[in-house]
């Protein structure tokens, strides 16, 4: 009678511990590499879908100072207070936010309450405080390249998010980005609005971004138009980690054709104190009671 | 054709009284943000003259404080005194005489208002200025504050808007705000004083008192104006639903007649009437258009008769002469689109009087179409802005022209026009053929 090889065909428990052990360890050694590998296979869209979804709280108050300075060096300065909150109404996500003006005396007061859904097929909603009149306005929602409140930025710009579907995307590679004496990788992606009413929505053919590798958060945009000829450099500057939300504490806007500029300031920014969803509202406005 | 005269010294003398509160005003208004309380100034100086005669219309400076007091976020007390002289009538010693000095200066409290927020409701109290609406130039339904028509309708509303001693609760449910107004203070239209460039000759005829009275006698708290306004939004549409019980703004006349001895004696008295306004607004938003209206209807509101019929009708009732007992309905629709640096609006209103009228100084219907057009320029430093009013139905047209440069943060600079065209003089508007202006502003504010 053939008896079967025993070691061949029942593994001992010895072997089944050196088999895992080897596995286990195998494992963690290659996980740099699988993790490298994993980011490396993220494609353009994939990184901008990253930019989009960074979290940047349910909630946020910024103290703002907006710098104008045209092509003379003459500037203007503004200060501001944004709030903004993250809503969900009916299943669909839309930003709320107040912009008041403090300074200067000429626009003090003035406020501004905007509704930008998520779901593009809906029109955003704004609506504009004239403390002179006492009166709020419905306002046409603007066009998202138009400029904001008269600085070189665009609505589009100071969006919370990206539009990520608007565009088609082409990685260029990568290259170093230098902020406040530090350096930092980043991916240069080419972004071109899908269609011809997009781009004359927007006021660009195409733009080329940077994104940083480790926070997702881009920190050059570079509009052309149809020719390559470049229209306007925005920068994000100054990262800070507040709350554990990387804020760029510097939004600027160079607009070549005029040679003005526009710097935004974020004095001070606080996230996620529970504001309340009334506060998004006509009255937050009209009391003027924001300081 | 008259020389333009141009008052140089007087210029000088304005820009040193200028220079004279704005040095102080700086330094004590430094002085008082120590202590919590901060007050802004507003110093305008204004030049306007009158195209057909060549002739100086007004050389005004207005200095208008602004104190505040800020308790806390829920509470804090504002106010606003403005004080108002025109140089003019001491240049142009015919037209003081011919005005005897009315209108030449103003003292004013604008504003005196405490502001009080608990919960879900916001109380104003005190003097201040309401307005009600979705309207540009014309008013249907803000008719909280009576208006300054000393210059016709050629002042922009913040400054023509009278402001009133009111109670203003707003209550937040939801996202709705019922709004409970109880107005204890009265005061009718301020129209230009007899013989002054803009004196409504079409409405009051000098038969008339010549200088109106702002206040009756016997104004008293029962006297009171009261009115809410329910406003929220249905479907994504700004809805309003408004209602107000007020003394009409412009006093009526009431020719009471007496047996004499000698024959029948006339004796013209003023009327204030009481009226019930119901209306409503709605604004909405379409890709780059905002589509709005407002609908009004009045009850109870006094109209004038025309001049031809006014004494053989005497002896008939009010009613049977047509002044009263009819309702008016008023309607308009606008629409507004802005791109990045233009803004363009049109509206049609339409004023409706139920019953008849051959006997009213006014027609049945009365409408008026208006076009705003106003471009930014430089990053929001230049502003250029005409509005159009075309009354039509008496085929006049108004175009205001305001050309704004911010210099900086506190200059700025102004130059205006207003331009009226009409074929003849018999009209509300018509009459001011003639008046047409241009000049320049300077402001400063701090």
């Amino acid at each position: 009678m053939h008896t079967p090889n025993r070691h061949a065909l029942v593994p001992t428990a010895k072997r089944v511990a050196w088999y895992s052990l080897c596995l286990c360890l195998g494992v963690f050694l290659a996980r740099p590499a699988l993790a490298e590998t994993h980011i490396d296979s993220l494609n353009a869209e994939d990184i901008m879908r990253r930019v989009d979804q960074r979290y940047t709280g349910n909630d946020a108050e910024w103290d703002m100072v907006i710098i104008l300075r045209n092509s003379n060096g003459e500037e203007r300065r503004r200060e501001s207070k944004l709030f903004r909150k993250e809503f969900k109404v009916k299943g669909k996500r839309q930003t709320r936010q107040v912009v008041v003006f403090n300074a200067p005396r000429n626009i003090r007061n003035v406020g501004m309450l905007s509704f930008d859904y998520k779901d593009e097929a809906l029109e955003d909603d704004m609506w504009l405080y004239l403390p002179a009149l006492r009166k709020i306005r419905r306002i046409p929602a603007s066009r998202r390249g138009d400029n904001f409140v008269g600085t070189d930025l665009t609505f589009e710009d100071v969006k919370q998010g990206f539009a990520v579907d608007d565009y088609r995307y082409q990685m260029l590679g990568e290259t170093q980005w230098e902020d406040e004496g530090h350096r930092f990788p980043v991916y240069r992606i080419r972004a071109t609005p899908k269609t011809a009413s997009l781009k004359d929505a927007l006021g660009f053919d195409h733009s080329e971004l940077l994104v940083r590798k480790d926070i997702f958060a881009m920190v050059k945009q570079t509009f052309y138009d149809a020719n390559d000829k470049v229209l306007r450099i925005n920068q994000a500057l100054n990262f800070k980690n507040i709350q554990g939300i990387w804020t760029a504490m510097e939004l600027n806007s160079r607009d070549l054709g005029t040679n003005h500029f526009t710097a935004l300031h974020i004095q001070e920014a606080v996230y996620n104190q529970d504001l309340q969803d009334g506060f998004f509202h006509e009255r937050t406005l009209v009391s003027e009671r924001i300081r | 054709m008259k020389r333009l005269h141009v008052p140089y010294q007087s210029l000088a003398g304005a820009s040193l009284l200028t220079l004279c509160l704005l040095l102080p005003a700086t330094t004590w208004a430094q002085v008082l943000a120590r202590q919590g309380l901060s007050v802004h100034t507003d110093l305008r100086q204004e030049m306007m003259v009158l195209t057909r005669e060549s002739n100086l219309q007004k050389l005004r400076s207005v200095v208008t404080f602004e104190p505040e007091y800020v308790f806390s976020s829920q509470l804090y007390i504002q106010g606003a005194v403005r004080a108002e002289y025109d140089l003019r009538y001491d240049l142009d010693d015919t037209y003081a005489s011919r005005t005897d000095g009315a209108g030449q200066s103003r003292l004013q409290l604008r504003e005196a208002m405490l502001v009080w927020s608990r919960n879900n409701v916001d109380w104003n109290i005190g003097k201040q200025l309401i307005t009600w609406g979705k309207t540009d130039g014309v008013r249907l339904l803000d008719v909280i504050n009576p208006l300054d028509l000393r210059e016709f309708i050629l002042e922009d509303f913040e400054d023509a808007k009278i402001p009133l001693w009111m109670i203003d609760r707003r209550q937040y449910i939801h996202t709705w705000t019922l709004q409970t107004l109880a107005v204890f203070d009265y005061e009718s239209t301020h129209f230009a004083p007899f013989q002054t460039d803009y004196y409504d000759r079409y409405n009051h005829p000098s038969v008339l008192d010549p200088y109106p009275e702002f206040r009756p006698d016997d104004f008293s708290l029962r006297d009171a104006e009261v009115g809410s306004r329910l406003s929220g939004a249905i479907r994504g549409v700004d809805v309003s639903f408004n209602y107000f019980y007020t003394y009409d703004d412009v006093f009526s006349v009431e020719l009471e007649h007496e047996l004499t001895p000698g024959g029948t004696a006339v004796f013209p008295s003023k009327v204030y009437d009481r009226q019930h306004l119901y209306g409503g607004s709605f604004s909405g938003a379409t890709r780059s258009v905002v589509w709005r209206g407002e609908v009004a209807y009045v009850q109870g509101k006094r109209f004038a008769l025309d001049p031809a019929v006014l004494f053989p009708t005497l002896t008939a009732s009010a009613e049977e002469r047509g002044l009263r007992g009819r309702g008016q309905s008023l309607y308009l629709a606008g629409l507004d689109y802005a791109t990045n640096d233009w803004f363009l609006s049109g509206q049609v209103y339409i004023d409706h009087l139920h019953g008849q009228t051959d006997l009213l100084r006014r027609k049945g219907t009365e409408s008026i179409l208006t076009a705003l057009i106003q471009r930014e320029a430089f990053h929001d430093l230049l502003r250029v802005r005409l509005f159009t009013i075309y009354a039509a139905h008496e085929g006049a047209w108004l175009w205001k022209v305001r050309t704004r440069y911010f210099y900086n943060d506190r200059f700025t600079l102004s130059l205006l026009a207003d331009l009226f065209a009409a074929d003849g003089k018999d009209g509300f508007f018509k009459q001011y053929r003639g008046k047409s202006r241009f000049g320049f502003s300077i402001r400063y504010q701090l």
